[in-house]
């Protein structure tokens, strides 16, 4: 209709930043395998209609097995055991870049090619903290992990096995960024295998409780839950979402660097995935220092 | 509810996979609740599940925001026979207490004041606003989308926009008056 004008050029710079501002808006990580899960469609569907990509046949070798327990135990856990394909599931999942994305909300701040350095420049990297153990992003399929974020087998093992509770970790607990010591055992030490319905289901609560305190505003709990979760699973189903709440509570923490070194991780091994995608738009621009459209 | 075959269920699998994200935005866009929006994306791909075979290759996206939009109204309509509309609604645009960094907290709050601005439309002017201005929809595929004349999505079009502009430097004016929202 050419006697449409664009509607972007008209608007002021506050009209403009409310309409940038849907682009960062997005499901939780689940939401769309829980679809999936009501659907009834299985994991054999999620790997056909994902095509041949190696990871998802990996996603199948390494879960598939726990299909059947799942489902005898009710959508609450099968939900709990469908969410963890979903870091190599999503990875395949067109990008947001390359699925629609309307004409006046194309940020040109954000890179679109690669998974490398989108991020403002880094400023000095911090040194660890003890409370804070290292990203290794080990839940993820091989296929898509950079060497640099294996972290050795035996010392995840070891932390698998240092550990136990079967309740998330208390706000006292996570906030000291201590392991809590009601964690149970863990479900699998060892060689790993495919994940028990309960480590599964636990796994789901850690990481449920550690949103949940990130939307109460209390970043400190976030980060221990966060912390936790990695101690007791370093090679967990969840270890991607894990990731992406922890690089939220260190941005709520004004802990930029720590920020930007875990966001570095999850681009490096996920590039041009979903998770990628969210990861940048975390550390998108205030809109006032965004260039107009 | 599911599809016979296992062609089907993969068809499925990737309409969910390709436009999950999208339909979910949309439906926020379009006013249903962050705390029901799960579930009413859910109810639409359950309802594209029943009607699969009639989505034709190619027009997915489009069928899918057909269903969406009607999701949406029957969401509100719900809504507002609960009563809980303005409880709801205060949830859902309270401004986060997350002390985040400033780019967190700008962007999010931003998406709080549009969705203000979105709700003073009426309700067939802000679906053709979402769906043209922010999903990206042509006027010609919002005419078969919403069923409607070509010359009434494009008044309702022009309408949209003239309250989307009236009711932001509205609230623009209240955030900068002594007193308002930061």
């Amino acid at each position: 209709m050419s006697e449409l004008e664009p509607f972007f050029d008209s608007c002021d710079d506050f009209e403009r930043g409310l309409l940038r501002s849907v682009r960062t808006d997005a499901p939780a990580a689940n939401a769309a395998v829980k679809t999936m899960a009501a659907l009834g469609l299985d994991q054999a569907a999620l790997a056909a209609s994902a095509g041949t990509h190696i990871a998802a046949g990996t996603l199948v070798a390494r879960y598939g097995s726990v299909l059947t327990v799942l489902k005898g135990l009710g959508v609450g856990l099968l939900l709990g055991f469908v969410t963890i394909g979903a870091a190599g599931w999503f990875s395949q999942r067109p990008s947001a870049e390359s699925r629609h994305v309307p004409h006046a909300l194309v940020d040109q701040t954000f890179e679109t090619a690669s998974g490398s350095a989108p991020l403002r420049p880094a400023e000095p990297p911090r040194a660890e903290s003890a409370a804070a153990p290292p990203i290794a992003l080990r839940g993820l399929p091989k296929s898509l992990l950079g060497a640099q974020l294996a972290a050795p087998r035996a010392a995840a093992r070891a932390a698998d096995a240092s550990n136990s509770s079967a309740e998330p970790p208390s706000a006292a607990q996570a906030g000291s960024g201590a392991l809590p010591a009601s964690l149970p055992e863990p479900s699998g030490s060892g060689v790993p295998g495919p994940p028990s319905a309960v480590s599964i289901a636990e796994q789901v609560k850690v990481i449920d409780h550690a949103r949940n305190s990130l939307k109460r505003g209390r970043a400190s709990d976030a980060l221990g839950s966060v912390n936790a979760y990695v101690q007791r699973w370093p090679n967990g189903a969840l270890t991607i979402e894990a990731t992406i709440v922890r690089i939220e509570a260190e941005l709520a923490l004004y802990d930029r660097p720590a920020a930007e070194r875990d966001a570095r991780a999850v681009i490096a091994a996920l590039p041009g995935s979903r998770y990628a995608t969210r990861v940048r738009a975390l550390f998108a621009p205030p809109l006032a220092e965004r260039d107009p459209m | 509810m599911r599809p016979a075959s296992k062609t089907a269920d993969q068809r499925l699998g990737q309409l969910v996979r390709a436009h999950f994200d999208e339909v979910w935005r949309a439906l926020r866009r379009l006013g249903v609740t962050e705390a029901a929006s799960d579930d009413a994306s859910q109810e639409v791909f359950i309802v594209a599940a029943r009607k699969l075979e009639l989505i034709e290759p190619g027009g997915e996206r489009q069928y899918l925001y057909g269903i969406a939009v009607r999701v949406a109204a029957n969401a509100r309509r719900a809504r507002a026979a609960r009563r809980e509309d303005t409880d709801e609604s205060a949830l859902d645009r309270e401004p986060s207490s997350l002390p985040s960094s400033e780019a967190l907290l700008e962007e999010k709050q931003a998406r709080l004041v549009l969705d203000q601005v979105l709700d003073a439309l009426p309700q067939d002017l802000r679906t053709v606003f979402v769906l043209f201005e922010i999903e990206g929809f042509s006027l010609r595929e919002l005419e078969q989308l919403l069923h409607i004349p070509l010359g009434t999505v494009s008044s309702r079009l022009r309408r949209a926009r003239e309250a989307f502009h009236h009711a932001a430097q509205r609230i623009k004016r209240s955030r900068l008056a002594p007193g308002g929202a930061p």
